[in-house]
Formats: structure tokens, sequence, C-alpha cells
């Protein structure tokens, strides 16, 4: 990018008291016993806002992938409360848990998004398959605007083998649109694409969440995607360091380091 | 940041991992034949010796050739199968070569050729039916009857029909992926060649009509302005009607040029050259309101005093800026804003600088072709010695950025 | 879940193949058994009754004399009777010998009891006339016209083909027949089937007859007919059944394969089973969806049998038809049981096969998607209830082969069989990867580095290393087993064949001294090996048996040719005469007396058989008979090993007729017991290859497969350090190993088999069966193992050092 000795930030849009999409209280992860037990998570506390873009960083090793997952149902915590669209996920069963994700969750990660024999089409639809209902009528207006905005309409019958890895990650958003659910997670959803493609994803992303009102957190590592969040939450051992809102690029900068220097 | 280009950078479907590259096939051919001819090593024990031991050689070796002469391949095996339904009464492990041969002609010959083996497999079928049922009927149960006949016909055609009709399929088959990869690759082409003929096109034009214009122009004032020099001595009034025509000359060349840049509005009225100022910096701001009253929030950003630079440079930014802002438009979706910040950097004599951004969808807009519009304006700010950078926002959005040395 | 269903059989039907082409060919082989079966018995059972058709009364269980006494019965009261059986007899033809053995009938004297169907020239009218089976005659170039003699010395019949016939018969058919009168000095040595009775009165009244005048199994003739029809359907019944055995340990082999494949490749999906869990599908929709899959690869591959079956079937049948007598093998019918059992029995083959590996599926959680592939750990264990189970299975499996041997019964060995194979597959990741570190131990300096690497990559995880062996370790078991049953079966057999024929082949005098050069001139025949001249005379026995030779046979003439002395050798005051020369009224035991001219000696009888037509006394009763006066009679023949049997009849046949003296041919028809047993051994091999084909392709399968499955190590090996060629190197060396070892359990095993098998089954028949191993045969076995284990992972190692370390290394 060109050099210029110009202020880069934009005046923001203010954040709205709006409702909590996510909560988690005092969630701590564990694996393993004794001398060799990992603590992943040690007593987070998060508020996630609904309608906005929540960026999630943090180095290796610092949990914000554990954080995630136990937000999105795929793990349960060794003690504390996660609440999502107001249900506490502990109270559900395997069985509802998963309904639960197929119904109120969308799934973007950085790879294997995609199941490989299906084409493009039958994976987007694949959460409403798997409820067994129909895409007709409104559900397919929604169908056929998301993969118009998301220009797939083309690429529709291929399978993810033909299609490059931004279009394979489009088509894992569609599919996380397209049931139109509470919250989408992202995990490192650019960690393997190049910029071109990375700034198309995290564009599509942050989209969504202005145009189409979802509430997307993203788990990322560097500070290129967070700047496409409207909030970034810094994890560090285990624990949220910071929670930013509208942050600038040097702002998260410093939050990110405070966490190196305190250690 | 690259500029968005309309070319598609998509690398193509990627090459079936199971089609073999040359060397693949060769050894794959080299250990089919090895492996069809092990048992053949077995003749000798089993008591079948120089005879059958020769025609399954002869049946078995020019496989090896199979993709590059399958016709030639079939024939001759075909005449080694003749020969052995002559020598030998019983089927023998070579019989294998049928088929494999039967299926490199429908693969790799021409349909035509394949009908023909699949015919010559028919006849060799009943052939070697009626040698074979003989042979085993001999001594038990009489002469070979129609039944079964051509039950065993039917059974050995089977198998030729099979290996014809997979060799067909694959060929078929084939031919097709092959002319998918070209179209792709056509495809590619031609995108690649209208972005650069658009390019050149531009540029070939501007050049061109410059150099009518201004060439034409140019000559007249040479000539007037030598005579007003020769007769400013003499007769100062010529040399008064000679600058006069040099004026004229020169404003029409200029009116000609800014035609030909599109600047004009409605065509040239009839005979008055139009003294309109053109678009220069501070223009700017007024661009920059008429988007405001299309909806836009746009805010800018200029210095004061603002630096003055040639006509042809104000008017590019102009044109830059406005191309920037339709696109911010078009493309950056609701609720976007738009910053344009024009500056001035440092050196002597030191270099406009041009940002236009905002933070709409960025990457994540509907893309219908935007990109020959900024590569017009890449032609026009190069044409000024300047750089031109058009992409995605970090932290989402469009900017584009131009950079023209005064 | 419909469209990922569909999608994953249309994507995933390549690697299915192997599994599901085990199937077809074990379905197949169960559909062309019954088809065969049921050709087999529409041809044998409906022919039973042909010879019958005329007749009102059928005796049977009765041997040559009796059928004789019902014969002149017969024609004393003008009824027509005519038996049905055979003897074997030499054939000559114009003073040369044709065939040592041949089936010679009798044709009815009556017309309407002729079951025999006239295709050339016409039927006899008097003795000295005979009719030849078409299809014998054609084999041994016989013709309308020909004259041979049939049997050898006295009773020999002088006889010309006056016609040939069709056998519609196959169990009472025989290559020539003879007017009875011409057969009925052979009846002594002929082997009665029954005898058609047609006679006077109703067939209340001549069964009540007939059960008088004879002690033989007297019945009409329908009830003959269906009592035979019965038997028969038994017969071919249990021969499907064992047929039907192969049939299973083909299946049970495809059910490994077909386990072991859905292992692996639900291994290499597990991210996708994971992401469909992310996404929402619950447990029972994975679970079910799998699960379909493989209900629908059985119902796919058992169709495809089914058809490959009947195929086969007809085929086979129409083949057979071809080459059998006809009325052996009729028209094939399917039966709708067969068809359903083998379609039910192919699917359920599949979904057991496939049940355990499905349910490993749903134990992978959603998080299994995310997680790079690195993490997965690899010491995974084996399972303590499969090894309990194991144990257990093994045990009753071992504890019935003890039952098998000790009560010599072949049910129990074939479940202890099954059950200890099946223990020892369960215990497999605990036994083979202890094996195979003692292997790579022993051969660890020829391997080298590659080698110990190998030894530690296969013992890493004990159960992928146990299942990548379970298929060789079948093939091998099963070869080794069958190989050493057979080859000590054989040489059992081989004891008793010594016991059977002592001599090779002997030259007989008809009559007159035989000339001293005789011994000079058969010593000089290629393939003799040794040869005795012996003395003797001609001599007249008492009780009925009439003109003989006498030999004088001692340790010398004997340790050299004989193959079991003591069948050859008599005691002093015995006397050996051959079955065939002894009448009905003097049987083993009994005394006879020996004259020569004025000499007399009363010696023993001792019955025996395999030196021709000739009566061995020891030496002391020949010189007490004729002394000095005795001249040479008769050489014996050993022949040397691998002499071919017709050359050598051809010659010693030349020979004899020259010198006047008959053959007798053990060799010949010594070889004609050891061609059945070669076409046995070479049949059960070819059933049994089936199976082993099915486990090299589970073999090819498993080991690509779980190469393919470990790219991350290998990727990361080669980062750190190792080139290709020593990558390549690894892999073989670790092929190598794991085919080696499964090479050694499963001989082990199969030699184990073997002996259980001889116990149970040969030695009953053959006392004191031991075990004889075929060296040999066994080496090779290791041999191709090892290569096939080689060969299976060539391609695979290729791909696996061809992929650039990074490549394989990235976290995708």
């Amino acid at each position: 990018m060109l050099e210029t000795t110009l202020p880069p930030t934009f005046p923001t849009s203010d954040p709205r008291p709006a409702a909590l999409a996510a909560t988690a209280r005092a969630v701590t992860r564990t694996y393993g016993r004794g001398d060799s037990a990992v603590h992943a998570l040690r007593g987070v506390d998060l508020d996630v806002p609904a309608g906005r873009f929540t960026a999630v960083m943090g180095a290796s090793g610092s949990g914000k992938s554990t954080l995630m997952h136990c937000l999105a149902g795929l793990d349960r915590p060794t003690s504390g409360t996660v609440s999502v669209a107001g249900t506490e996920l502990q109270a559900l069963d395997d069985t509802r848990l998963t309904v639960f994700r197929r119904e109120q969750l969308g799934f973007v990660f950085q790879s294997f998004n995609l199941l490989p024999m299906l084409t493009a089409g039958q994976n987007i639809v694949l959460p409403l398959e798997l409820a067994g209902r129909r895409v007709e009528g409104e559900r397919r207006e929604w169908y056929d605007h998301v993969v118009s905005v998301l220009g797939l309409a083309d690429r529709l019958g291929h399978r993810p083998g033909e299609l490059s890895g931004g279009q394979q990650q489009r088509v894992a958003i569609a599919r996380a649109l397209v049931s139109r659910p509470t919250l989408i997670f992202a995990d490192e959803p650019t960690g393997n694409l190049d910029s071109e493609s990375s700034a198309e994803v995290l564009g599509f992303l942050r989209r969504s969440v202005r145009e189409l009102g979802q509430t997307v957190v993203m788990v990322t590592h560097e500070l290129d995607a967070a700047a496409y969040a409207d909030d970034v939450v810094v994890i560090a051992d285990g624990r949220v360091r910071a929670h930013l809102v509208d942050p600038a690029a040097d702002e998260i900068l410093a939050a990110l380091r405070v966490k190196a220097g305190a250690r | 940041m690259p500029v968005a280009s309309p070319v598609p950078t998509d690398p193509g479907p990627p090459r079936p991992r199971w089609r073999l590259g040359p060397t693949g096939q060769r050894r794959f051919d080299v250990l089919l034949v090895v492996g069809l001819l092990l048992p053949v090593a077995t003749y000798v024990p089993l008591g079948l010796y120089a005879t059958e031991t020769l025609l399954a050689l002869a049946q078995l070796v020019p496989l090896l050739w199979r993709r590059t002469h399958p016709v030639t391949v079939f024939a001759v095996m075909a005449g080694a199968s003749a020969l052995q339904a002559l020598l030998v009464d019983t089927p023998l492990w070579n019989q294998v070569a049928f088929p494999v041969a039967t299926y490199a002609v429908a693969r790799y010959a021409r349909p035509l050729w394949a009908l023909v083996a699949l015919l010559v497999g028919f006849c060799g079928a009943g052939v070697a039916a009626y040698v074979w049922l003989r042979g085993l009927s001999d001594g038990v149960s009489g002469p070979v009857t129609l039944d079964g006949w051509i039950a065993y016909t039917i059974t050995v055609a089977t198998i030729v029909i099979a290996s014809w009709a997979l060799g067909s399929l694959a060929r078929v088959r084939s031919a097709y992926e092959d002319s998918l990869v070209e179209r792709g690759r056509r495809l590619e082409a031609e995108a690649t060649q209208r972005a650069e003929l658009a390019a050149a096109d531009e540029r070939a034009r501007i050049a061109r009509e410059m150099h009518d214009v201004v060439a034409h122009g140019l000559s007249v004032i040479v000539v007037q302005a030598d005579g007003a020099r020769y007769a400013a001595a003499q007769e100062p009034r010529l040399a008064t009607e000679a600058l006069e025509t040099i004026a004229i000359t020169g404003r029409e060349a200029l009116t000609e040029m800014r035609r030909m840049l599109g600047l004009l509005r409605g065509g040239p009225e009839a005979g008055t050259p139009d003294t309109r100022p053109q678009p220069r910096l501070v223009d700017l701001a007024a661009l920059v309101d008429e988007a405001r009253a299309g909806g836009m929030t746009v805010s800018l950003t200029m210095p004061d005093p603002l630096p003055s630079v040639p006509d042809g440079v104000a008017l590019t930014a102009y044109r830059v800026v406005q191309e920037a802002l339709t696109n911010v438009r078009k493309h950056a979706g609701p609720g976007a804003t738009a910053r344009v910040a024009v500056g001035l950097l440092p050196g002597r004599p030191g270099t406009l600088s041009l940002v236009v951004e905002d933070d709409g969808r960025g990457a994540a807009a509907d893309d219908d072709g935007r990109g020959l519009g900024l590569l017009g304006m890449r032609e026009r700010v190069a044409v000024h010695g300047g750089d031109l950078d058009a992409g995605p926002r970090l932290g989402g959005g469009f900017t584009v950025s131009a950079r023209i040395p005064l | 879940m419909r469209t990922v269903l569909f999608a994953s059989l249309r994507t995933h039907t390549r690697r299915f193949v192997a599994a599901a082409l085990a199937v077809v060919i074990g379905v197949a082989f169960v559909v062309a058994t019954g088809l065969l079966a049921s050709a087999a018995k529409d041809g044998l059972v409906g022919s039973v009754g042909v010879p019958y058709e005329n007749a009102d009364v059928v005796v049977s269980e009765l041997d040559g004399e009796e059928a004789a006494e019902l014969v002149d019965r017969a024609r004393e009261r003008g009824e027509k009777a005519a038996v049905l059986g055979w003897a074997m007899q030499p054939l000559a033809e114009d003073g040369r010998r044709v065939e040592d053995r041949l089936d010679v009938g009798a044709l009815a004297d009556d017309a309407s009891l002729r079951w025999q169907e006239l295709r050339e020239g016409r039927f006899p009218t008097r003795q000295g006339e005979a009719v030849a089976d078409a299809n014998a005659a054609k084999s041994r170039d016989l013709e309308v016209g020909d004259r041979v003699q049939v049997g050898t010395g006295a009773r020999a019949a002088d006889v010309t083909v006056v016609g040939l016939v069709d056998t519609p018969s196959a169990s009472v058919g025989a290559a020539i027949y003879l007017v009875w009168d011409d057969l009925r000095p052979l009846v002594r040595g002929m082997w009665i089937d029954s005898v058609a009775y047609d006679g006077r009165g109703s067939v209340g009244e001549q069964v009540t007859a007939l059960e008088g005048a004879t002690g033989a199994n007297v019945q009409s003739t329908d009830e003959f007919v269906l009592e035979r029809q019965r038997q028969l359907n038994n017969e071919v019944d249990v021969v499907a059944t064992l047929l039907l055995v192969f049939a299973a340990i083909a299946l049970f082999v495809a059910v490994l394969v077909i386990a072991n494949t859905f292992s692996i490749l639900f291994a290499q999906r597990a991210r996708d089973f994971a992401l469909l869990r992310c996404v929402g599908a619950t447990r029972r929709q994975v679970l079910r969806s799998v699960r379909v899959e493989g209900l629908a690869l059985g119902v796919a591959a058992a169709t495809v049998g089914l058809l490959a079956g009947t195929g086969a079937g007809y085929g086979l049948a129409a083949l057979a038809r071809g080459q059998f007598a006809s009325g052996t093998i009729g028209e094939a019918t399917p039966s709708p049981v067969w068809y359903l059992a083998a379609f039910a029995v192919g699917v359920l083959a599949t979904v057991a096969a496939s049940w355990l590996p499905t349910r490993r599926v749903v134990a992978v959680g959603p998080l299994e998607a995310l997680r790079p592939a690195g993490a997965v750990d690899v010491r995974t264990g084996a399972g303590r209830v499969r090894l309990g189970l194991g144990g257990v299975v093994l045990a009753v499996g071992v504890a019935l082969l003890g039952v098998a041997v000790t009560a010599q019964e072949v049910v129990p060995m074939l479940a202890g069989g099954a059950a200890t194979f099946t223990g020892v597959l369960l215990l497999g990741p605990v036994l083979v990867p202890r094996l195979v570190r003692l292997v790579g131990a022993a051969g660890g300096r020829l391997l080298g580095r590659a080698g110990r690497l190998a030894g530690e990559n296969a013992v890493r995880n004990p159960r992928r290393t146990a299942a990548t062996t379970a298929s060789l370790l079948v093939g091998v078991t099963l070869t080794t087993a069958v190989l050493t049953g057979m080859a000590s079966s054989r040489s059992a057999i081989d004891d008793e064949m010594d016991a059977q024929y002592p001599v090779d082949a002997s030259l007989t005098s008809t009559g007159a001294a035989l000339p001293a050069s005789l011994l000079d001139d058969v010593a000089a025949i290629d393939g003799v090996d040794a040869a005795v001249l012996l003395e003797g005379t001609t001599a007249r026995l008492s009780g009925g048996v009439g003109e003989l030779q006498v030999l004088a046979v001692d340790d010398t003439a004997v340790t050299d040719v004989a193959r079991d002395a003591g069948q050859v050798l008599p005691q002093r005051g015995e006397v050996l005469v051959p079955w065939d020369s002894l009448p009905g009224n003097v049987s083993d035991g009994d005394a006879v007396q020996v004259v020569v001219g004025e000499q007399v000696r009363t010696l023993r009888v001792r019955a025996g058989e395999g030196w021709g037509t000739a009566a061995v006394v020891a030496p002391e009763s020949l010189d007490a008979l004729v002394g000095e006066a005795a001249t040479p009679r008769a050489v014996w023949v050993r022949a040397s090993d691998g002499a071919d049997a017709e050359d050598l009849r051809g010659d010693l046949d030349a020979l004899g007729s020259t010198a006047g003296a008959e053959l007798a041919n053990g060799l010949g028809q010594r070889s004609w017991v050891d061609l059945q047993l070669d076409v046995l051994t070479g049949s059960v091999v070819a059933l049994l290859g089936i199976a082993v084909v099915i486990a090299l392709i589970g073999i090819g399968n498993t080991l690509g497969l779980s190469v393919l499955e470990r790219g991350r190590e290998h990727a990361l090996l080669r980062a750190l350090g190792l080139t290709r060629r020593q990558l390549r190197t690894t892999l073989a060396a670790e092929a190598v190993l794991l085919s080696v070892t499964a090479t050694l359990l499963g001989t082990a095993l199969g030699i184990a088999f073997a002996w259980v098998g001889v116990r149970a089954m040969v030695a009953p028949l053959v006392e004191d069966a031991g075990l004889s191993l075929p060296l040999g045969q066994l080496a090779l076995v290791v041999l191709v193992a090892a290569v096939a284990g080689l060969a299976a992972c060539v391609l695979p190692a290729r791909r696996a050092s061809r992929t650039a370390p990074a490549a394989g290394l990235a976290t995708e």
C-alpha cells in the first residue's frame, strides 16, 4: 500500500448498548490430570454483543481457540457457564446440543470447511438438510440472496476441489449465513489465504455484520484481520486481558504488548 | 496493494491426480506387459512348449506400444490369435491380450477403428468358441452343438464388448476433459487480452490525438512565430497579426485537446473555442459537494493554500477523484463513508498525493468490471509519470491512492 | 443426510471396490455351488433308473459268484437277468498291451434289459463279440472291427468290437461290454453293483421268490431306484456342503477384508464426520448414514455376486457336461432358497463386517475437525474387552481341536479351527507387535537403520499393525495348512501304496522258462532301477486254484526290488497266492497242496497281490519241489524315481511278449492313484485359492491405505533429514517385516491345523499317519508372501516419498 502522511482513521460507528449474543461466566477448561494438566482457560468472563463483529486475539496457546470451542458448544468447560442466545449450554445433552448448533450457530473454519464429496450448493444447504428442512419459499429467497451477495452463483455445481481457497471460504460463509444463525464463529478464517482472498473473506464477514445484522466472533492472531472487527478481545494465558471497543490499530498493539510485558 | 484487475486469477481446475504423465504411462505399460508375461513363464513347466510360448509372446509383447500404435498392435495381436486358432485348440492365458488390445484401440484410436476392432472381436469370438469347444469336447460328447457354440460365443463376445465400451468411454471422457481445460485456458487468455487491449487502446488514442492536435497547432505557431520575427523589424502590424494567429491557433489546439480528453460537454459550439477553465484542484470541493448531494457521506481534506500544479496534472487529479467517488457510490454499499485527501509531498519540485478511501464492502463488493475504469485512470496518471494503486483497505473498505510528480 | 449419503457413495465407490469384490466372489461361489449341485442331481439322479427300466426286481449287495448264480437261475427258468457292474482288466490289442486297467462290463443277454444306446455297428449276437463305449473307444483309438484281448492268462477273452454305444448311466457304465459268457470267467474279480431281474409273475411274487433264492438284498425296481436316488441326493448334498465350507472360508476372509477396509477408510474420513457433527448432524444421523453405506455396498455386491454366480454356475455346468460322461451333469436349475440365502449371507457379511468400524466413527467428536492432525494420540491400546474375548475364543478353539483329534471328527475340527484363528486375530494387537519386534531384532543386522526404524514404526500402533497383517495371516495359514495336510496325507497314502503294490512291475512266465538274457534286457531299459530274476516252476495247486507259476523269493532278491518286503516274503511253509487266483472256497490260512510232477507239498495260503499272477514260496519249498530243475520264471522290476509308467509298460510289454511273459504293472496303477491325489490337491488349493486371492486383495488394500494414512509421520521424517531413498527403504523394510512376521505366524498356525486335520481325518483311514512338511512348497509360500507384501507397498511408498515435507506437514 502506498504510504501517505494522512491519518488513516475513520469516524467510527457508535457502539449501541446492544443485546448480548453470548456470555461466558468463570469458564475454565483443563486437559489432563496432575502434573501434566494443561489449563487452557483459567476463568474467563466475556460478553459478546449482538450485531457486532468481535475478534478474539491472542498468541498461540493463549486459549482463544478453546474459548471459541466452549462458546460454540463444541467443548464442555470444566467449570463455569456458557449461554448462547439465552440458552445455557451445560443443560443440553449431546443430541440437543447438536440440534442447537445446527439451528443457532454458523461455523467458518480455517480449513476443511466443506465436505469434499458435495458440491458447493449442497454444502451451503447442509445444515438445513440435516434439519430436514426444504429450501423453498422464503428460505429459497434468502438462499438466492446470500449466493448472489457472495458471488457464488456460477460455482454452485463445483466441488470444493475445483474451487480456490478464497472461494471455499466464501462457500463456508454462505453456509454459515443460510440458516440465519444467532452467532457465527470464525476460527482463523484467513489463515490459509493470500492477502487478496483474505480481504475478500474478511470483507464478507464484515458485510454480513453491517448489512445482514449477523453477530460474528472471529478468532485470529493476525492484526490485519482484527482491524476489520468492531470489537477486539485480547486473551492471554487463559484469561481475558482486554475488551476493546472500536479500537485503533495501535490500541490493539498496545494491548497485545502489555500481555507480553506482564509475563 | 495490487490493483483489482478483471483478469481471473484462479489457477483453473487441478489436473486429475490419476492421470499419468508420460513417464508414468511408460512405466505402467511396461509393468502391465511384464505382469501379463509372468504366467507365460509357467507354460514350459506345464508342458506347453515352443508354439504356445511363441504365440504368447507374439500376442503380449506388442502391448508395449498400445498407446502409440493401437491399430497396428491390435492387428498383430489379432493375427497371432488367428494363428493360435489354427495351431492350438485350447484357450491359453495370453487370450487376455485380446481385451487389452481392444481397449487400447477404443481408447487411443479413432472411433472407426474401434468399431472395426469390435467386429473383428466378434468374429474372433465365434471362431475361438468353435475351436475351443471342439477341443474340449474332443472324445467326449461328439460335434459342437449350435446351442453350445452360441452360448460360448456370447460369453467370449461379452468380454470383447466390455473392453470396447470401457475404451470408448475413456476416450470420450478424456476428450471432454481436454476440451474443458482448453476452454478454460482460452477464456483466461481472452480476458487477459481484453484488458491489455483496453489499456493499449486508451494509451494509443491519447497519444495519437495528442500528437495530431498539438503537432499541427505547434507547427502553425512555429511558422507564425518565424514570420512574426521576420516581420517585426519591417512591418510591426504584420507581427501583431501573426501573434494574434498564434494565440488563436494555440487556443484552438487547447480546445481540441480538451475535446479529445473528453472534457467538453455537448461537443464544440460552432466556431467558438470553449474558454471555460478546466477543472482544477479547487473544483474538488464542488465535486465532493455533488457527491454529498447524491447521499454519500464524504469528507475532504486539502492543504491550504492549494499547491499549484500544472493544468494537466490538476485535470488528471480531478478525474481520478471523480472516478474513485463514482466507484464508491456504485460498490461500497449502504452506510459507507468516504474520505478524500489531497496533499503535497515534500521534495523539489514535490509530488501531488491523492487518497480516496471508503469503509464499505471493499473486497466483498459485487464485482462488475469496475477494474476497467481504474485501468484508464492508471494510464492517465502514468502519462504524467505518476503511480496509481487501488485495492481493499485494511480494516474494510476500498482505497485509491495516486502520486503524481510535479 | 440423503445428499451426503448419495454423494458419499458416488465418491467413495472406488475405494470400496476391493471390499465389494470380496463379497461378490463369496456370494458367486455359493450360488455357483447351488447351481452345480442341482445340475449334478439332475444328471445323476435322473439317470439312475435307466438300466432298470424293464426290470421288475433289483438285487443288490451281492458279489460276483452270487450274481453268476442268479443269471444261471434266470436262464434255467426262462427269465431275464442282467448283471450291472464291472471288472478292472488289462486290455491288449494284437498282443500289445494297450491299457493296464479298463473297466469291463456285461451286456445283458436279453435286448429288453439292454440299457446301452447303440450308436454304430450292432449288438453282439454270440460270444467273441463286444461293444465299446463310444467316448472310451475314441480316446483309445478303438473302432468297429478291432480285435482285442480283455484280461490276461487263462481267463482272457478274445473279442471283436462290433459296435459303439452311448452310456447314459454314469454309475454303472463301463468302457467295453462283453457278452455274459465271455465275462463269466472274470467274475470273481468283479465288482457288482446290482442285478436287474425280469421274471414271471407279479413283482411281489418275484421278490419273495428271489429272497428265498439268494441272501442278497432284493427290492422292487421302484423301491430300489428311489433308494438310490435318495442316496445320490445325499452324496451330492455332502459334496455341496463341502464346497460350502470353502465358500464359508472365502466369506470369512471377505469379512476380514471388508472390516479392515472400512476401518481405514472411515479413519481417513474422520474429519468429514467431525465437520458434519459440527454443522449439526446428530450422532444417530451420522451412524445411520454410514450404516446405510455399508448396507448399500452389501446389497450391490451381493446382487452382482448373484449374477456372477449364475453365469459361473451355468457356464461350469455346461463345461462339465462336455467333460464327463453323459448323464452325470444335467441341467442346472436355480433354486430360490439358494439365491435368497446367498444374497442374505452376502448382505449380512458386509453389514457385520462394517458394524464395528461404524461404531468407531461416531466416537469422533466435532472438535476433531478443528485440531491439527498431529495431535492424534498414537499409542492406542488394544482394548481390554477385545483381549478378553480373544483369550476366551482361543481357549474354546483349542479345546475343540483337542476334541477333534481324540474323537477324530471333522465338525469339531472345522469349528475349532475357525475359533482358534478368530482368537488369534482378536489377540493380534498384543501378539503381532511382539512378534514383529522379535523378527526385527533377529533380522536387525540385515536391515540396518532403516530396519530398526521400520520395526519401531510397526509396533507403535498395535491395532493398525495387527489389521494390516490379518489378511496375509489368513492367506498364509490357509495355504500352509492345506499344503502340509496334503503332503502328510500323501506320504501316509504312499506307505499304504507300498504295501498294496510291493513290486513296481513284474514279468511272469506264461508257462515256459524265460530266457536268461531277459534280465539284462530288462535292466537295460531306461527307467529301471533294479531287476531281479526269480526261479521257479509250473505247479498245480489243489482246491480249485489250478495251474500257477511258483516262484522262490528270498531276502536278497527282495530287498533290492520290493517296496514293502513283508508283503512278498513268504515264511516257511507258506505260499503267497494272488487274490485274483483264489477261488471262492479257498481263503487266507487254508492249506493247499502244491504239486509238481511227483512232488507234493502242503503249504499254508497267504493271500495278497501286487506281483503278478504267480504263487510265491520260500526257497526251501521250491527246492523240495523241483530241486535243481528250477528255471527262470519271472523278472521283478523296481522303477527309478520319476520313471514314466506308460513308457515302462510299453518297453516291458515288448520284451515280455517276445519272451513269453505277461506283465503286471503295479507302477501304472500306483501312478493312477498319484494322479487322483494330484488332482484332489490341485482342486483344494484352487478352491482355497479363491480365498487367498481375496486375502491378497486385502493386503494390497490395507498396506496401501495404511501408508497413505501416515502421511504426516513420513513428512516429519523427511523434514528431519530422511532422504527419499531412505524413506522408501524404511517403508519397504516395514512391509517385508510385517509380511515375514505374518508368514511365520501363519506357517506355524497352518502346520498346527494341518496336524490336527491329519489326525482327525486321515488317521482313521490310514494307520500311523504322521506329519510331513513339504519344505519346498512352504518356502515358496514365504517367498510369495514377502513379495506380495513388498509389491503392495511399492506404489504408496513412492507417493509418500514424493510428497514434499512441507506439504505433508502443513496443518492445512
